[in-house]
């Protein structure tokens, strides 16, 4: 998620929190793909300032370079789940968190 | 080492001298009530703002932080609440007031236990946002406060805390609950749970202080007290922050169709916590 003032908004944005009215009533709900008709209620409203989601989609990661973080990554987990990895849902849980900081070291880069 | 009784008679003196976490219970509790009116009025919510100076300052700070990268500057509490907007700014508040009032000692433990606390409250709240739309700021707040006897621990019985951290440096896998008997002589939960009590907090989160590592025994609230449960090994797993035990616990099997969580949500859920713990901590480094 991140800040952007409405000038820097391009096609395909996707809104990542409610944009509110002064009363707290909803303008523009999140999740919405942002487009003209969007960025001319905001500008009717004066809202400057938007959430977008971010864009960890965005670049591509090599095969190798996956399985080189997947390397870094697994044996400090296997540590935190050594005591319950054999449960089937703690091990999804398990391949998830390596997953994803697999994804926090590739977008630190 | 004091004995059970020593200690719980230690906590029980000084929740009467702890009227400063009284004080910020109260405001916490006039804030969640005027948030959770049916017409929530940015007048009412600026005027308890304003009642407290840091806060007003803290608001205003985060308002024209660079993070908003408004040209004008905000002046106004009433200004920075229609612009922050009314979910971010109740969960702000709490996190604010909540570091606010349990970190009078800035300890690099102390520092990591407390964003393990508010990864817990994200976790907490994206599991029963999708069970209990209507409870999920609640289990933001019961994750947040989770620990709170840790917290309670280290100020009041800082010896003895620290020869338990001595112990987790050592060996960070080790449980808990265990080094809490052996260093302390009376677990976090029960510390917690007496100080929840004191302050008259809403029973699912004394529940779920009270209860978080032993699921089974909770009697009401097993929903909220399961999904802050789950929510604590999933960001142990993680890694946000740090506690006083790097090891993620065995959950009940019961407890996984009981919060409705399927293998495949751990892929979904996860990515999402990481986001939000981010987008937080980038938040709360300008206040």
């Amino acid at each position: 998620m991140k800040a952007i003032t409405i000038d820097k908004i391009e096609d395909g944005m996707v809104l990542a929190q409610d944009v509110l009215n002064p009363k707290g009533q909803i303008l523009i709900k999140s999740g919405v793909t942002l487009d003209d008709y969007y960025i001319n209620v905001l500008n009717k409203f004066n809202i400057d300032v938007i959430m977008v989601a971010g864009d960890r989609e965005s670049r591509e990661m090599s095969r190798e370079e996956r399985a080189a973080l997947m390397m870094q990554v697994r044996p400090g987990k296997k540590m935190i789940f050594q005591k319950c990895i054999t449960d089937p849902f703690i091990y999804e849980m398990y391949e998830a968190v390596v997953q994803n900081s697999v994804w926090e070291k590739w977008n630190e880069k | 080492m004091k004995s059970k009784n020593e200690i719980l008679n230690l906590i029980q003196q000084n929740i009467q001298n702890s009227s400063d976490l009284l004080y910020y219970s109260s405001v916490i509790t006039e804030f969640n009530r005027a948030m959770s009116s049916p017409d929530v009025q940015i007048e009412k919510l600026s005027n308890i703002i304003e009642k407290d100076p840091g806060l007003t300052a803290n608001v205003l700070r985060m308002a024209n932080s660079s993070y908003y990268g408004l040209s004008k500057r905000v002046m106004t509490v009433k200004h920075a609440v229609s612009l922050l907007g009314y979910v971010s700014l109740e969960k702000i508040f709490t996190v604010n007031v909540f570091s606010k009032s349990i970190s009078k000692q800035r300890t690099a433990h102390g520092e990591n236990l407390w964003k393990h606390s508010l990864a817990v409250a994200i976790a907490a709240q994206q599991i029963v946002s999708n069970i209990k739309p209507e409870m999920s700021e609640l289990a933001f707040t019961a994750g947040l406060l989770h620990d709170i006897g840790k917290f309670l621990i280290m100020n009041l019985l800082p010896d003895s805390y620290n020869n338990l951290l001595k112990e987790f440096n050592k060996n960070p896998y080790q449980y808990s609950i265990g080094l809490d008997n052996k260093f302390i002589g009376i677990d976090h939960q029960q510390v917690g749970e007496l100080f929840a009590k004191s302050w008259d907090l809403p029973q699912p989160i004394i529940n779920v202080i009270r209860y978080h590592h032993n699921i089974d025994f909770a009697k009401d609230n097993k929903d909220i007290v399961a999904a802050v449960s789950v929510a604590n090994n999933i960001v142990k797993g993680m890694e946000l922050g740090q506690s006083t035990s790097m090891l993620v616990e065995l959950i009940p099997k019961w407890v996984w169709s009981y919060i409705s969580l399927n293998k495949e949500d751990f892929y979904k859920i996860i990515p999402l916590i990481q986001q939000k713990y981010n987008a937080y901590l980038a938040f709360l480094n300008i206040v």
